[in-house]
Protein backbone atom coordinates (compact mmCIF):
# COMPACT_ATOMS: atom_id res chain seq x y z
CA UNK A 1 0.00 0.00 0.00
CA UNK A 2 0.84 3.42 -0.76
CA UNK A 3 2.01 6.10 1.89
CA UNK A 4 2.41 9.58 1.54
CA UNK A 5 5.80 11.66 2.01
CA UNK A 6 7.52 14.47 1.25
CA UNK A 7 11.31 15.29 0.40
CA UNK A 8 13.49 16.32 2.72
CA UNK A 9 17.08 16.38 1.31
CA UNK A 10 18.28 17.65 -1.81
CA UNK A 11 18.91 14.38 -3.08
CA UNK A 12 15.08 13.59 -2.53
CA UNK A 13 13.72 16.87 -3.71
CA UNK A 14 15.40 16.07 -7.03
CA UNK A 15 14.14 13.09 -7.16
CA UNK A 16 10.12 13.24 -6.00
CA UNK A 17 9.96 16.83 -6.12
CA UNK A 18 9.12 19.91 -3.42
CA UNK A 19 5.24 18.47 -2.81
CA UNK A 20 3.64 15.23 -1.38
CA UNK A 21 4.18 12.28 -3.38
CA UNK A 22 2.59 9.23 -3.13
CA UNK A 23 5.28 6.50 -3.15
CA UNK A 24 4.76 2.44 -2.86
CA UNK A 25 8.25 2.66 -0.37
CA UNK A 26 9.12 -1.38 0.96
CA UNK A 27 8.79 -1.22 5.12
CA UNK A 28 12.85 -1.42 4.11
CA UNK A 29 13.02 1.24 2.19
CA UNK A 30 10.79 3.52 4.08
CA UNK A 31 13.10 3.21 6.84
CA UNK A 32 16.09 4.09 5.08
CA UNK A 33 14.60 7.08 3.46
CA UNK A 34 13.65 8.41 6.79
CA UNK A 35 15.68 7.57 9.06
CA UNK A 36 18.13 8.89 6.66
CA UNK A 37 16.47 12.02 6.40
CA UNK A 38 15.56 12.11 2.66
CA UNK A 39 11.99 12.04 3.53
CA UNK A 40 9.10 12.36 6.12
CA UNK A 41 5.70 10.38 6.19
CA UNK A 42 2.99 13.34 5.23
CA UNK A 43 -0.14 12.80 8.04
CA UNK A 44 -3.32 11.39 6.34
CA UNK A 45 -7.04 11.05 7.82
CA UNK A 46 -8.05 8.02 9.16
CA UNK A 47 -11.00 7.17 11.26
CA UNK A 48 -10.98 5.11 14.28
CA UNK A 49 -12.98 1.98 13.90
CA UNK A 50 -12.08 -0.06 17.59
CA UNK A 51 -13.12 1.47 20.99
CA UNK A 52 -9.83 1.25 22.08
CA UNK A 53 -7.29 3.24 20.16
CA UNK A 54 -5.70 6.56 22.00
CA UNK A 55 -5.56 8.52 19.01
CA UNK A 56 -9.22 9.45 19.07
CA UNK A 57 -12.56 8.02 20.25
CA UNK A 58 -14.56 5.48 18.15
CA UNK A 59 -15.67 6.86 14.68
CA UNK A 60 -13.94 10.11 14.94
CA UNK A 61 -11.02 10.99 12.48
CA UNK A 62 -7.56 12.30 13.25
CA UNK A 63 -4.53 12.98 11.18
CA UNK A 64 -1.72 10.24 11.76
CA UNK A 65 1.65 9.86 10.10
CA UNK A 66 2.12 5.96 10.33
CA UNK A 67 4.99 3.88 8.92
CA UNK A 68 3.64 1.58 6.43
CA UNK A 69 4.26 -2.00 8.62
CA UNK A 70 2.54 0.07 11.77
CA UNK A 71 -0.58 1.67 9.28
CA UNK A 72 -0.78 -1.83 8.37
CA UNK A 73 -0.70 -3.49 11.18
CA UNK A 74 -3.96 -1.09 12.92
CA UNK A 75 -5.60 -1.83 9.80
CA UNK A 76 -5.79 -5.38 9.51
CA UNK A 77 -6.33 -5.07 13.64
CA UNK A 78 -9.46 -3.26 12.84
CA UNK A 79 -8.66 0.17 14.39
CA UNK A 80 -7.95 2.19 11.26
CA UNK A 81 -9.47 2.70 8.00
CA UNK A 82 -7.90 5.47 5.75
CA UNK A 83 -10.85 7.95 5.12
CA UNK A 84 -9.07 8.84 1.75
CA UNK A 85 -9.37 5.18 0.66
CA UNK A 86 -9.01 5.29 -2.85
CA UNK A 87 -8.59 8.87 -3.53
CA UNK A 88 -4.80 10.87 -3.85
CA UNK A 89 -4.71 11.74 -0.44
CA UNK A 90 -4.14 15.06 -1.51
CA UNK A 91 -0.98 14.24 -3.13
CA UNK A 92 0.71 17.27 -5.80
CA UNK A 93 1.99 13.88 -7.82
CA UNK A 94 1.83 10.41 -7.60
CA UNK A 95 5.28 8.30 -8.03
CA UNK A 96 5.45 4.47 -7.89
CA UNK A 97 8.21 2.84 -6.75
CA UNK A 98 9.02 -0.54 -6.98
CA UNK A 99 10.91 -2.13 -4.12
CA UNK A 100 12.84 -5.27 -4.41
CA UNK A 101 11.54 -6.95 -1.98
CA UNK A 102 13.23 -4.76 1.28
CA UNK A 103 16.70 -5.97 0.39
CA UNK A 104 17.46 -2.45 -0.55
CA UNK A 105 17.73 -1.43 -3.78
CA UNK A 106 15.18 0.37 -5.76
CA UNK A 107 13.76 0.05 -9.38
CA UNK A 108 13.70 3.04 -11.27
CA UNK A 109 10.25 4.82 -10.17
CA UNK A 110 7.44 5.36 -12.45
CA UNK A 111 5.88 8.78 -12.23
CA UNK A 112 2.28 9.25 -12.99
CA UNK A 113 1.40 13.15 -13.17
CA UNK A 114 -2.21 13.35 -11.72
CA UNK A 115 -4.34 15.19 -14.32
CA UNK A 116 -5.82 18.37 -12.80
CA UNK B 1 0.00 6.23 44.72
CA UNK B 2 2.38 6.29 47.91
CA UNK B 3 3.23 3.36 49.82
CA UNK B 4 2.74 -0.71 48.84
CA UNK B 5 -0.36 -1.25 46.59
CA UNK B 6 -1.56 -3.90 44.50
CA UNK B 7 -1.74 -3.89 40.76
CA UNK B 8 -5.50 -3.78 39.53
CA UNK B 9 -5.76 -1.13 37.02
CA UNK B 10 -2.16 -1.21 35.27
CA UNK B 11 -2.90 0.28 32.24
CA UNK B 12 -1.35 -1.55 28.69
CA UNK B 13 -0.61 0.17 25.45
CA UNK B 14 0.41 -1.49 22.55
CA UNK B 15 1.13 0.51 19.20
CA UNK B 16 -1.36 3.09 20.63
CA UNK B 17 -3.86 0.37 21.18
CA UNK B 18 -5.44 -0.29 24.92
CA UNK B 19 -5.24 -3.78 25.78
CA UNK B 20 -5.13 -3.55 29.99
CA UNK B 21 -8.91 -5.46 29.81
CA UNK B 22 -7.17 -8.44 28.21
CA UNK B 23 -4.48 -8.28 30.13
CA UNK B 24 -3.66 -9.81 33.36
CA UNK B 25 0.38 -9.92 33.97
CA UNK B 26 3.31 -7.88 32.86
CA UNK B 27 6.56 -8.57 33.51
CA UNK B 28 9.32 -5.00 32.82
CA UNK B 29 12.82 -5.71 32.59
CA UNK B 30 15.65 -2.89 32.82
CA UNK B 31 18.49 -4.67 32.92
CA UNK B 32 22.28 -4.12 32.18
CA UNK B 33 24.85 -6.23 30.93
CA UNK B 34 27.57 -7.32 33.40
CA UNK B 35 30.89 -6.90 32.38
CA UNK B 36 34.01 -8.46 34.76
CA UNK B 37 36.86 -5.61 34.53
CA UNK B 38 39.01 -7.69 37.41
CA UNK B 39 42.85 -6.95 36.44
CA UNK B 40 45.46 -9.27 38.51
CA UNK B 41 46.60 -8.01 41.63
CA UNK B 42 42.68 -7.05 42.84
CA UNK B 43 41.27 -8.79 45.51
CA UNK B 44 38.04 -8.39 44.80
CA UNK B 45 36.59 -8.84 41.48
CA UNK B 46 35.16 -5.75 39.55
CA UNK B 47 32.09 -5.55 37.93
CA UNK B 48 31.01 -3.17 35.12
CA UNK B 49 28.16 -2.44 33.50
CA UNK B 50 27.75 -2.97 29.76
CA UNK B 51 24.76 -2.37 27.59
CA UNK B 52 21.52 -1.43 28.55
CA UNK B 53 18.15 -4.56 27.45
CA UNK B 54 15.12 -3.64 28.29
CA UNK B 55 11.87 -5.90 27.69
CA UNK B 56 8.24 -6.60 28.34
CA UNK B 57 6.63 -9.40 28.72
CA UNK B 58 2.44 -9.18 28.92
CA UNK B 59 0.22 -11.92 29.39
CA UNK B 60 -3.11 -11.47 27.77
CA UNK B 61 -6.32 -12.77 27.09
CA UNK B 62 -6.30 -14.27 23.74
CA UNK B 63 -9.34 -13.01 21.63
CA UNK B 64 -9.73 -12.98 17.82
CA UNK B 65 -11.94 -10.34 17.78
CA UNK B 66 -11.62 -7.68 15.37
CA UNK B 67 -9.31 -5.12 17.64
CA UNK B 68 -8.71 -6.75 20.47
CA UNK B 69 -5.83 -9.57 21.14
CA UNK B 70 -5.03 -11.63 18.06
CA UNK B 71 -5.74 -9.30 15.42
CA UNK B 72 -3.40 -6.28 17.29
CA UNK B 73 -0.72 -8.55 18.59
CA UNK B 74 -0.25 -10.89 15.55
CA UNK B 75 0.68 -8.62 12.67
CA UNK B 76 3.75 -7.23 15.02
CA UNK B 77 5.52 -10.68 15.18
CA UNK B 78 6.52 -10.03 11.38
CA UNK B 79 6.89 -6.15 11.26
CA UNK B 80 10.28 -4.76 11.80
CA UNK B 81 9.04 -2.12 12.04
CA UNK B 82 9.33 -0.87 15.91
CA UNK B 83 6.54 0.21 17.96
CA UNK B 84 5.87 2.27 21.17
CA UNK B 85 4.34 0.27 24.19
CA UNK B 86 3.58 1.44 27.54
CA UNK B 87 2.32 0.52 30.50
CA UNK B 88 1.49 2.22 33.91
CA UNK B 89 0.48 0.77 37.18
CA UNK B 90 -2.75 2.50 37.12
CA UNK B 91 -4.91 3.85 34.20
CA UNK B 92 -4.65 7.48 35.50
CA UNK B 93 -2.55 9.74 33.61
CA UNK B 94 1.09 10.10 33.82
CA UNK B 95 2.71 11.55 37.07
CA UNK B 96 5.58 11.68 39.26
CA UNK B 97 3.54 8.93 41.39
CA UNK B 98 2.02 6.87 38.34
CA UNK B 99 5.58 7.02 35.60
CA UNK B 100 5.04 4.65 32.54
CA UNK B 101 7.20 2.51 31.57
CA UNK B 102 8.06 2.68 28.09
CA UNK B 103 9.47 1.56 25.25
CA UNK B 104 9.42 4.39 22.91
CA UNK B 105 10.69 1.84 19.95
CA UNK B 106 10.05 -1.74 20.82
CA UNK B 107 9.96 -4.74 18.47
CA UNK B 108 8.06 -8.22 19.10
CA UNK B 109 9.99 -11.27 19.23
CA UNK B 110 8.13 -13.82 20.80
CA UNK B 111 4.34 -14.05 20.27
CA UNK B 112 2.93 -17.25 22.41
CA UNK B 113 -0.73 -17.26 20.39
CA UNK B 114 -2.05 -20.04 22.25
CA UNK B 115 -0.88 -21.40 25.59
CA UNK B 116 -3.48 -23.46 27.24
CA UNK B 117 -4.32 -27.14 28.14
CA UNK B 118 -8.07 -28.28 28.01
CA UNK B 119 -10.41 -26.12 30.30
CA UNK B 120 -7.95 -23.36 30.58
CA UNK B 121 -8.83 -20.30 29.05
CA UNK B 122 -6.50 -19.46 26.42
CA UNK B 123 -3.69 -17.30 27.10
CA UNK B 124 -1.30 -15.60 25.02
CA UNK B 125 1.99 -14.27 26.06
CA UNK B 126 4.15 -11.20 24.10
CA UNK B 127 7.63 -10.06 24.69
CA UNK B 128 8.30 -6.90 23.32
CA UNK B 129 11.89 -5.45 23.54
CA UNK B 130 14.11 -2.25 22.74
CA UNK B 131 15.30 -1.84 19.57
CA UNK B 132 16.87 1.65 19.51
CA UNK B 133 19.28 3.98 22.00
CA UNK B 134 16.64 4.90 23.96
CA UNK B 135 15.98 1.63 26.33
CA UNK B 136 13.35 1.61 28.96
CA UNK B 137 11.65 4.78 29.84
CA UNK B 138 9.76 6.49 32.76
CA UNK B 139 8.31 9.68 31.86
CA UNK B 140 5.81 10.96 34.70
CA UNK B 141 4.02 13.39 31.61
Amino acid sequence: MTNTYRALSVIAKSEYGDGVVELDLSPYDEHSEVSGGHLEIVPRKYRVLSDNYTAAPQGETFDGAYPVENEAALISGGHLERVDAGSDGGATSVKEVSADGGQGGKAAPKQQKKED
Amino acid sequence: MAGPFTLTDALIIINGVTLSDHANQVTITDSREEKDGTAFGATSKSSLKGLGEASMDIVLFQDYSAGKTHATISPLISSNTTVAVEVRATSAARSATNPAHLLATALMFDYKALDASVGDVPMTTCTFKNSGNSGMTYPTS
